[in-house]
C-alpha cells in the first residue's frame, strides 16, 4: 500500500524540500519493493556482463565478431523497441514484467549450463553461436521489460515523483554497475564463468518476488487493444516527434551517443586484455569506474534537475565531456588514466540519459 | 518513450557493429589499434557533433 505523500506547504527548509524531491519517490512503498528488487537483479546482470565479456573474448577474437555478439543479442531492442513501448502501453504491465523476467531467469541459466558442460567436458561443445541464439533471446525479454519497468514506475509514483524515480533508477542501475562486476570479478576465480551465470539467473527472483509482493489497483486493460491499434499508436508517436523540432534534435542526440559512444561498452573486455594488459579482475575494476562515475553524476544530476532551469546546457556539455572522454578512453594505454576516463565517460553518459529523459 | 527506448537500448549494438566493422578494417591497417581508432572516432563525432548543435540550435541550449 502506498503512504500518503506530505504537502509541499509543510515542508519549511529549502534543504529539506530539495532533499524530499531528490527522493521522494522512496515515500511510496511499491516503489522502495521495486527499487530493491530491480538493484539486486541488476547486480547479477553486471556480473553476467563481466563474464560473459570474457567468455566472447575466450570464443572469438575478431572485432567483427565481437561487434556482432552484442547486435545480435540486442538485435530485438533495435527491432522491437517501439513495439515494446507500445505494448507496455497496451498490456498488464506486472504481468508483462513478470513474464519476461521469468525468461531472462531461463536463459541465464540456460547458458550458465552450457558453459558448465564446457567446463566439466561433457554434452555439446560451446560455441560463439550458442551465446548469440541465448543472448537474443534474452534480449527480446528484455525489449519487453524495459518499456514496462520506465512505464510502471509512472504507475508507481506518479508525475510529481517520476523526475525523482528517474534519478533514482539512473543511480540504482549505475550503483549495481559497480557492485556487479567488482563482486563479479572478484569471485570469478572461485564460482567461474557459470557461476556468474546461475547467480544471473538467481538474482531474477528479486524482482519477481517485489512484484508478487507489490500491491496494485485492479489492471483494466485499454478498449482498443490490438495490431492495428499498435501500428496507430506508432504513427502517432512519429507525427508527434516529427512536428517537434526539438523533441527530435533531442533523440538525434540520444542517438548519435548510443551508436558512437555506447559500444565501449561491448569493447571493454577487449581493451581490457589486449590493450592494458588486465585480467578479469582488472576488466571489473574498469566496469566499477564507469559505474562510480555514473553513480556520482546521477545524484548530482538529481539535486541539479529538480531545482535548476538550465537543463538544454546540462545536456550539451554532459554530451561533449562524454565525446571527449570516449576519445581519450580509447588512446589510453594506461590502468590508471583509463579507470579516471570511464569515470567521466559514465558520468556524462548518466548526465546526457537523465536530462533527455526528463 | 517507445522513441526513447529506440534511442538508448535499440541503436548501441548497431554502434557495436559498425565500431567492430571499422576497427577491423584499421585493423588489417595499422595492426591492434583497430578497436582502439574505431572507438576514438566514434568520440570525435560526439564531441563534434556537441559543438555543433550548441551554436546551430540555441533554442536547445536555452532549454529549461
Amino acid at each position: 500500500m502506498e503512504t500518503e505523500a506530505p504537502q509541499n506547504s509543510e515542508v519549511a527548509d529549502p534543504r529539506e524540500s530539495r532533499l524530499r524531491s531528490t527522493f521522494g519517490a522512496l515515500r511510496h512503498r511499491n516503489y522502495q519493493l521495486f527499487w530493491f528488487g530491480s538493484f539486486l537483479s541488476n547486480i547479477g546482470t553486471w556480473m553476467q556482463v563481466v563474464a560473459q565479456g570474457w567468455l566472447v573474448r575466450d570464443l572469438t577474437a575478431l572485432p567483427l565478431l565481437i561487434g556482432f555478439v552484442s547486435f545480435a543479442g540486442s538485435l530485438p531492442q533495435f527491432a522491437f523497441s517501439l513495439f515494446g513501448g507500445v505494448t507496455a502501453d497496451l498490456f498488464n504491465r506486472r504481468k508483462l514484467l513478470l513474464l519476461t523476467q521469468t525468461a531472462q531467469l531461463i536463459c541465464a541459466g540456460s547458458l550458465g549450463l552450457l558453459v558448465l558442460m564446457r567446463d566439466l567436458q561433457i554434452g555439446p561443445v560451446l560455441t560463439i553461436w550458442h551465446v548469440i541464439a541465448v543472448s537474443f533471446a534474452s534480449g527480446l525479454a528484455t525489449t519487453l521489460a524495459n518499456p514496462a519497468y520506465q512505464a510502471l514506475t509512472l504507475d508507481i509514483v506518479g508525475r510529481e515523483d517520476l523526475p525523482s524515480a528517474v534519478a533514482l533508477n539512473s543511480a540504482q542501475f549505475n550503483l549495481s554497475r559497480i557492485i556487479g562486476p567488482t563482486v563479479g570479478g572478484l569471485i570469478f576465480g572461485v564460482i567461474g564463468i557459470a557461476g556468474c551465470y546461475f547467480f544471473n539467473s538467481a538474482s531474477f527472483l528479486a524482482v519477481i518476488i517485489a512484484l508478487w509482493i507489490m500491491k496494485f489497483p485492479e489492471w483494466k486493460a485499454p478498449e482498443h487493444r490490438g495490431v492495428r491499434e499498435v501500428g496507430r499508436q506508432i504513427v502517432a508517436g512519429i507525427r508527434y516527434v516529427s512536428g517537434r523540432p526539438r523533441v527530435t534534435t533531442l533523440l538525434a542526440i540520444a542517438s548519435m551517443t548510443s551508436i558512437f559512444g555506447l559500444p565501449y561498452l561491448t569493447f571493454m573486455p577487449v581493451f581490457a586484455r589486449d590493450v592494458l594488459n588486465l585480467d578479469a579482475r582488472g576488466l571489473s575494476y574498469l566496469w566499477a569506474g564507469t559505474g562510480s562515475g555514473a553513480v556520482i553524476s546521477a545524484i548530482l544530476m538529481a539535486f541539479t534537475l529538480t531545482t535548476s532551469r538550465r537543463r538544454g546546457r546540462l545536456l550539451l556539455i554532459g554530451t561533449g565531456l562524454f565525446g571527449l572522454a570516449v576519445i581519450a578512453f580509447a588512446l589510453s594505454r594506461s590502468f590508471t588514466l583509463s579507470f579516471f576516463c570511464l569515470m567521466l565517460v559514465g558520468g556524462g553518459m548518466v548526465s546526457v540519459t537523465t536530462t533527455v529523459n526528463k | 518513450m517507445s522513441f526513447y527506448s529506440v534511442a538508448f537500448l535499440g541503436f548501441p549494438p548497431l554502434g557495436s557493429l559498425i565500431t567492430g566493422a571499422l576497427a577491423g578494417i584499421i585493423g588489417n591497417r595499422f595492426g591492434h589499434h583497430g578497436v582502439q581508432l574505431a572507438l576514438g572516432l566514434g568520440g570525435l563525432l560526439i564531441a563534434l557533433m556537441a559543438i555543433i548543435v550548441t551554436f546551430a540550435v540555441p533554442r536547445l541550449r536555452e532549454l529549461e
